[in-house]
């Protein structure tokens, strides 16, 4: 009688040089899934090629696009002097006539900024009217200018403004009643290149390229009726100003 | 083409070198595979799949040891993994170990080998994996019990359990023969 041997052993025997032959129509299906996988492939390659290209096209277009609004945003300061310059041209002729800018986007603080730096342009221009050269235009009685919409361009806040810096340019101007007026020219600018950082910063938040419509409304004050009157078209108010205007003769000085 | 050449060529995405190197090992992966699956058509399908993987991943073969180890472990492993993607719990985990021996006489174990492949393939799934990673792939308990995610206590314990199956199958196969006898 033979000894007992374990069947794990027994069967690993049996089957140690066994081969079962395999079907070869396998290799069909195995040829299809290798050329769809190769599909595949490719497809995951052009898939993150492009996604990658995208990407950078996208981060290539918002650096390109937050360079153009920085240079637009440096392009639109000489030109607010511009119009600066010409209102202080049109202050030498002593038109009382203010023009505001007023963008229509811009919230409400933004436009009393606006009008707070056309108002230092023209106390700005009333500085070079003290200059003993043209004393004799000081003397002429002025019109007071005054913004009806905005609270900073009354005449009595006007008072009410203190000089605290030294540096700080003193206005004197005389009105129709005689009362001396301080005007801190630039205090005013200072709070209009405030403003202009402000509108910078709320086109660059947004990072949206932004079309500014502005318009031009002139505004009519006679101090001695206490007319007042606004206009888009300046030809109106320049009728109504000469209109008014007193004779050449009755402004001379005896 | 010798088996270089062939390896050389897979690496190179030959389409021919591919199927000389299907043709020459096919066999080899379908008796893994049976041995591993609960029938033939699983077992088709496990040659399909490790021939793919085997394509895709023959760059990463070195030349260095069996090729053929190199095939049959893909084999095996991948026969594993469709296990542990089934996640199969028909069989309660016995944890005790049963380190007794299952003997055989193999005088009265006449048995042809398609019937102990079929035996082998009607095991449990987890007493078949057993059985054939420590007793014919040589795998220890510790690591079957690491692949299959079980314990070495359960491993040894379904070891036992596929020994005894195997024992009463042949016996009985034996028993019948001799009847008709």
């Amino acid at each position: 009688m033979k000894p007992q041997e374990d069947i794990g052993s027994f069967i690993k025997t049996k089957l140690q040089s066994t081969e079962k032959p395999s079907n070869e129509e396998t290799w069909d299906r195995i040829q299809s899934s290798l050329k769809e996988r190769k599909k595949k492939k490719r497809f995951v390659f052009f898939l993150r090629w492009g996604s990658g290209i995208a990407l950078l096209s996208i981060i290539g277009f918002l650096i390109l696009n937050n360079n153009i609004d920085t240079s637009n945003t440096k392009q639109v300061t000489p030109s607010q002097t511009q119009d600066t310059s010409i209102t202080n041209a049109s202050k030498t002729e002593d038109i009382h006539t203010k023009v505001i800018e007023t963008n229509t986007y811009l919230n409400t603080e933004t436009s009393t900024l606006n009008s707070l730096e056309e108002e230092g342009a023209i106390t700005q221009d009333m500085d070079t009217k003290n200059d003993p050269h043209s004393q004799e235009e000081n003397s002429t009685p002025k019109i007071e200018v005054s913004t009806p919409n905005t609270k900073e361009t009354t005449p009595k806040d006007e008072m009410a403004t203190t000089v605290k810096d030294t540096s700080i340019d003193k206005v004197v101007s005389t009105d129709e009643s005689g009362v001396q007026t301080e005007k801190t020219a630039i205090n005013l600018r200072n709070k209009v290149s405030e403003n202009n950082i402000t509108r910078d910063s709320i086109v660059n938040r947004n990072d949206v390229p932004v079309t500014h419509t502005s318009k031009k409304v002139y505004y009519y004050y006679n101090s001695k009726n206490g007319q007042e009157m606004s206009s888009m078209d300046k030809r109106v108010i320049d009728s109504i100003r000469q209109a008014n205007e007193p004779k050449q003769d009755s402004l001379k000085i005896d | 083409m010798e088996k270089l050449q062939l390896i050389a060529g897979c690496k190179k995405n030959d389409l021919v070198a591919q199927k000389m190197l299907f043709l020459k090992y096919k066999d080899l992966v379908y008796t893994t595979s049976l041995k591993y699956c609960g029938n033939e058509a699983e077992a088709e399908d496990n040659v399909h799949d490790v021939f793919i993987v085997i394509f895709e991943t023959i760059h990463k073969y070195k030349n260095k040891g069996s090729f053929e180890g190199w095939i049959r472990r893909i084999a095996i492993h991948k026969a594993v993994d469709k296990f542990r993607q089934k996640k199969t719990t028909d069989l309660p985990y016995q944890i005790e170990s049963d380190s007794r021996e299952v003997t055989i006489d193999p005088d009265k174990a006449d048995v042809p080998i398609d019937y102990i492949f079929k035996a082998i393939q009607e095991l449990p799934n987890k007493y078949r994996l057993v059985f054939n990673l420590y007793q014919l792939d040589d795998y220890s308990h510790k690591e079957i019990a690491h692949m299959l995610s079980i314990s070495i206590g359960t491993s040894k314990s379904n070891l036992h359990r596929a020994k005894q199956i195997l024992k009463d199958k042949i016996l009985e196969f034996s028993g019948k023969t001799l009847l008709n006898l």
